[in-house]
């Protein structure tokens, strides 16, 4: 395998207010290769969010700003973009949708003018061919009677056809990566169904890679190939996605999991909230950031922040500890019976 | 549509109708017009006499019967003071007026729609700073006094413009100036507060991750949506000049508008003048409250009639 | 950078230059600002300053004053009295008004009776009050008749203006005056201007200066900037700090009087030690120097002037005798009661101040001053009051008629309109001079009203106010003590 399609390297992200620092992303890498749909998975607060900002930089300034770390992708470091280059890459190499549907499309203008900015700009199509390629566009996300909505607004769509609005400018230009926020989230139930099977059908028509974040790692299960769990701002596991729910290793996933109502298994397993809070990102603690939230610390927990290691191929866990699944069964157990 | 328009149409009326029955009540508990008439050493005879002439002896009910059924032909009767009909009075000094209001209004959103957005991209800047001192200082200070200022420092020490008058426009610039400070000031905070307030909003940051420069974010999207606050306050700003608070500034430059007529009708209590007056703003008012509503409908689309 | 400094310098110098040379139009035209727009240009309906700056020039009058105020013919060749009631004016032929109507007999008896018409209702029927009417003798004489023996009559023929009776009764009269006078009217463009151009025909001959626009401009400083901008030639009513600015200044005794009436009907100023105590207490010639700049004389205990038929110059003005003040205080038992005093304020130059001013001197030799600033109605509401008068209230008189009885009847009688004074032989003084047709037994009974009423106290009297004019180095004119501004005694340099 070559050059991963996007590669982060030691992302560091901060938000500065007044003399308050919040480190938003602490020193986060992962990569995503062509073709492969990556699920970011974390509570709001964690990072994954800010990380995909970063990725399109625009991570909202003067507040916030990246200070260390590289955005590799297709062989140029995103970061040393000047902005004319970095406004051809966003869009047109790399699209973004965002998690609510509802706001982030400008309330005072036509889907159609939404749609065919993009094609002019990025693609340099002529105002009637942009607009055949919006119809189209439209259709394929599967919004009836396209050619007719080119000239309603916003307001006049439903939240889930809205999203699809969202998908359609996202592919607009084919880009090679689609990152999306949180998209489902405010969505009901059988939407969120819908808008997953066109992702999963668009992303083999596209023959993109897909990042997908979410707080909820039930829905990424048969979305994507690989998960990433942030946890405070880091990184804290990472494996292809039947491995981390076969075998977990970090014990912030196994809470996760643990929080996941499970309806296929006959086991009687009670729904697990992970017990306290996250860290205060402005003054983190000194060593594993879910050290006071977790079950296993020991001391060197508290003073040492471990690092992201592979404890199996393609398997990466920032603990100290060497956790195996019966640990986690155990611990379940105790807590169960407590 | 149409059916908006008839009922805007019918409500306009009532406020027109409401308005010049309330000053016509409201003046008659005021003061004694035809005492102001007079001069102090007049005879109470004369004084007698000039209040039965004018039929302020009549009951009330009887004057606002006359009152109701001349204003509906448009007649509101002869100014006390000034030996004519009070609405042409009125309606004569109103193209100086909307020229002067007007005027002011471009001249305060053609430099407080760049100062606002200036302010509103870089908050908290130097630039920002100097934008919002700027406003603030336009928002407080006396018209009266920088109108002085100004014929101080143009004609009178660089003889540039005049002093006072009305015909060219170097005639109308100190004026327009003046009289602009205020909405310039007042224009540029809501644009910069609306400005900054949809560059926070999700579907600037989806189109900016969408390849947009800032400029056409700004320009095609975020100024669209910050257009309805900017509106509404550029109406209201401009119906308030043309109701009389242009008044300061007609007296200091001697501009024959409307607002200097206004007062004196009301120092004088010159029912007639101020009821024709009053007439009149309520009309202008009316209207330019509708041609705002009917924008909205053109900057929003989710405004419907 | 050093470029642009002196580019700048340059500009400014330019601009310098440009400001001590304005240009000035080369005909014999001027510009005038007044201090507001005319309400008509119908020169018999309004008591309206702005109305007579403009019709003073395009209509005259029977009789006229000469510099030193003194009545002379006009329109008039002369006059005699027939009998009590009845007084004849013989006119001078060959005079016609600038539409061509001749100004004979019929002018000036249609002009009189529309001027006393109820119907009409004019504001300066205060100045007529005694005339019954006027009839046609012969083609250049007319009869007029008074209710009474009326020795006032030749001062109200300065005021009454003699009208065109064919364009009088036409429509649009008050927009186009028609007059004999040595101006004839162009054009009235409201709240703009008004111009006038000379009249060639004019029977007294042609003005110098050809053409005179008349500018309304309220504001003062504005109007002073005016003149130094050169944008006009001629300004009225400068206030005292704006003089150094003016390229010329001129100024006159005017005929306003600032006074306090005091109420000796009622309430506590009925002691006449209290009157006079406030008339000691006041520092007459500190008002006159610091709020009026010296642009004010001390009122001679008599609210007219030397220009007035009636003033007494024997009589003199308290002088400022704090002491003397508290004493006759003490003596009269004042310890402290409250006094009202009513004032109004932006109606008259420096009002508030002067009021505010008076109040600080009462204070300082123990009265208790308890002064209320009024907006204008209710104001006038108390200054008409017929019971529970206010004890002190602020008022100007300007007496235009030049004849004591205006002043003297309005406030000096117990039957005055404005007046919160009643002593019963001043008031019989009055109403016999008003009818006394001896103007030196006139006279004497003027002298003494004024000698009782300064015994008495009857006011707190003030200052006699000056009109200040600005005027461009290149006009030349006198001011006049009526205060009428005549284009035609105005010349260019």
């Amino acid at each position: 395998m070559g050059e991963p399609l996007l590669r982060v390297e030691g992302l560091r992200t901060i938000f500065q207010t007044g003399k308050q620092v919040v480190t938003a992303v602490s020193g986060v890498s992962y990569s995503v290769d062509a073709g492969e749909t990556v699920g970011i998975v974390g509570e709001s607060g964690s990072g994954k969010s800010v990380s995909m900002l970063a990725v399109m930089r625009l991570v909202p300034s003067p507040a916030g700003r990246i200070t260390e770390g590289k955005i590799w992708f297709r062989g140029r470091n995103l970061l040393e973009l000047d902005s004319a280059e970095m406004r051809a890459v966003r869009g047109k190499d790399i699209a973004m949708i965002f998690q609510d549907p509802m706001t982030s499309l400008n309330p005072v203008l036509s889907i159609g003018r939404h749609l065919v900015e993009p094609l002019k700009l990025h693609l340099g199509l002529t105002p009637s061919q942009a607009k055949t390629r919006a119809v189209e566009l439209l259709q394929m996300v599967g919004i009836p009677d396209a050619a007719n909505r080119l000239n309603d607004y916003p307001h006049q769509f439903s939240g889930g056809m809205r999203q699809r609005v969202m998908i359609a400018l996202g592919l607009s230009c084919n880009p090679k990566l689609l990152i999306a926020d949180e998209p489902t989230t405010a969505l009901d139930v059988t939407i969120q169904a819908q808008i997953i099977d066109l992702v999963k059908r668009l992303r083999r028509e596209f023959g993109m890679s897909v990042i997908w974040i979410t707080h909820d790692l039930g829905i990424v299960a048969g979305l994507v190939d690989r998960v990433i769990v942030m946890y405070a701002s880091h990184v804290v596991e990472t494996a292809g996605v039947d491995d981390l729910y076969e075998n977990p290793r970090h014990p912030y996933t196994l809470g996760l999991l643990s929080a996941i109502p499970r309806l296929d298994t006959a086991e009687r397993t009670r729904l697990m909230p992970i017990p306290g809070k996250p860290p205060d990102l402005s003054n983190p603690p000194k060593g594993c950031p879910f050290a006071p939230r977790c079950g296993f610390s020991t001391a060197d927990c508290l003073s040492e922040k471990p690092t992201l290691r592979e404890v199996a191929p393609g398997h990466f866990s920032m603990c100290h500890l060497e956790l195996s699944k019966q640990a986690f069964i155990n611990l379940r157990e105790v807590r169960v019976n407590a | 549509m149409s059916a908006y328009l008839a009922r805007r149409l019918f409500y306009s009326i009532a406020v027109v109708i409401g308005v010049s029955v309330a000053v016509f009540l409201i003046t008659h508990q005021l003061g004694d017009p035809v005492r102001m008439m007079l001069p102090l050493e007049a005879s109470e005879e004369q004084y007698q006499a000039a209040r039965q002439q004018l039929g302020f002896n009549d009951p009330v009910l009887v004057q606002f019967a006359r009152f109701s059924v001349d204003a509906v032909r448009g007649d509101f009767g002869d100014s006390l003071w000034m030996d004519a009909p009070a609405l042409p009075l009125v309606l004569e000094r109103l193209p100086a007026t909307f020229l002067l209001a007007g005027t002011a209004i471009i001249i305060a959103l053609v430099l407080a729609v760049p100062l606002g957005i200036i302010a509103a991209l870089k908050p908290r800047s130097l630039l920002d700073h100097v934008a919002s001192l700027t406003a603030l200082l336009g928002l407080s200070i006396a018209d009266f006094w920088l109108g002085l200022m100004l014929i101080f420092i143009f004609p009178v020490s660089l003889g540039l413009f005049y002093t006072s008058g009305y015909g060219t426009w170097e005639h109308l610039v100190l004026p327009a100036v003046t009289l602009a400070a205020r909405p310039l000031g007042r224009i540029s905070q809501i644009v910069r507060s609306s400005v900054l307030d949809e560059l926070d909003k999700n579907y600037v940051t989806a189109a900016r991750a969408r390849g947009l420069s800032e400029q056409a974010t700004l320009l095609g999207h975020a100024l669209r949506n910050a257009a309805i606050p900017i509106v509404t306050l550029t109406g209201f700003e401009l119906t308030r000049l043309l109701a009389g608070f242009t008044v300061v500034v007609e007296a200091v430059f001697g501009w024959p508008g409307v607002g200097l007529l206004a007062v004196d009708a009301i120092e004088r209590q010159d029912l007639p003048l101020l009821q024709a007056d009053v007439f009149v703003v309520a009309m202008i008012v009316v209207v330019i409250n509708l041609l705002i509503d009917l924008l909205y409908g053109a900057l929003d689309p989710r405004i419907r009639y | 950078m050093r470029k642009l400094a002196i580019l700048f310098c340059v500009i400014l110098a330019g601009a310098l230059l440009l400001s001590v040379s304005p240009l000035m139009a080369q005909d014999s035209s001027i510009t005038v600002a007044i201090g507001g727009d005319p309400t008509t240009l119908d020169p018999q309906a309004a008591d309206d300053g702005n109305e007579r700056a403009v019709n003073d020039n395009i209509y005259e009058t029977l009789l006229t004053r000469d510099a030193s105020m003194a009545l002379q013919p006009l329109l008039a060749e002369g006059y005699e009295q027939i009998d009590a009631t009845t007084w004849q004016f013989t006119l001078k032929s060959g005079i016609s008004f600038t539409n061509g109507e001749p100004m004979n007999a019929e002018a000036v008896a249609f002009s009189i009776n529309r001027n006393i018409n109820p119907e009409f209702n004019s504001e300066q029927l205060s100045f007529f009050e005694t005339i019954t009417g006027a009839s046609v003798v012969d083609d250049l004489t007319v009869s007029i008749t008074t209710n009474g023996p009326d020795p006032i009559l030749p001062a109200r023929m300065y005021w009454l203006k003699i009208v065109p009776p064919v364009a009088a009764q036409a429509d649009g009269f008050a927009e186009n005056p028609v007059g004999t006078g040595p101006y004839k009217f162009v054009s009235w463009s409201r709240g703009q201007q008004i111009e006038l151009e000379a009249n060639a025909e004019y029977w007294g001959g042609a003005p110098s200066i050809s053409r005179v626009v008349i500018r309304p401009i309220p504001e003062e400083s504005t109007r002073l900037a005016a003149l130094q901008a050169g944008e006009v030639d001629f300004v009225r009513d400068l206030i005292p700090e704006q003089i150094d600015q003016a390229p010329v200044v001129k100024h006159i005794p005017g005929l306003e009087f600032p006074i306090v009436r005091l109420n000796n009907k009622d309430g506590i100023l009925t002691d006449v030690r209290i009157r006079q105590a406030i008339n000691y207490a006041v520092d007459k010639e500190a008002i006159a120097e610091a709020l009026y700049g010296g642009y004010a004389v001390v009122a001679q205990a008599q609210v007219i002037n030397s220009s007035h038929f009636g003033f007494n110059p024997d009589v003199q003005a308290y002088p400022y005798a704090p002491d003397m003040a508290r004493q006759l205080l003490a003596e009269a038992g004042y310890s402290g009661e409250p006094i009202q005093f009513i004032g109004e304020a932006g109606r008259w130059l420096k009002d508030r101040e002067l009021i505010e001013v008076v109040a600080a001197m009462l204070t300082d030799v123990g009265i208790t001053v308890d002064v209320q600033i009024l907006e204008w109605s209710n104001y006038l509401d108390l200054l008409f009051a017929a019971e529970n008068q206010p004890s002190m209230i602020f008022v100007a008189n300007d007496n235009t008629l030049f004849d004591a009885d205006r002043t003297f009847s309005g406030y000096y009688s117990c039957e005055g309109r404005v007046s919160s004074y009643c002593n019963d032989e001043v008031t019989q003084l009055i109403n016999t001079a008003r009818t006394e047709t001896d103007s030196a037994a006139r006279l004497e009974m003027y002298h003494r009203v004024v000698e009782l009423t300064r015994e008495d106290a009857a006011f707190l009297f003030l200052v006699n106010l000056e009109n200040i004019y600005g005027l461009s180095e290149r006009l030349e004119w006198e001011p006049r003590q009526d205060g009428k501004i005549l284009f035609a005694q105005m010349t260019l340099k």
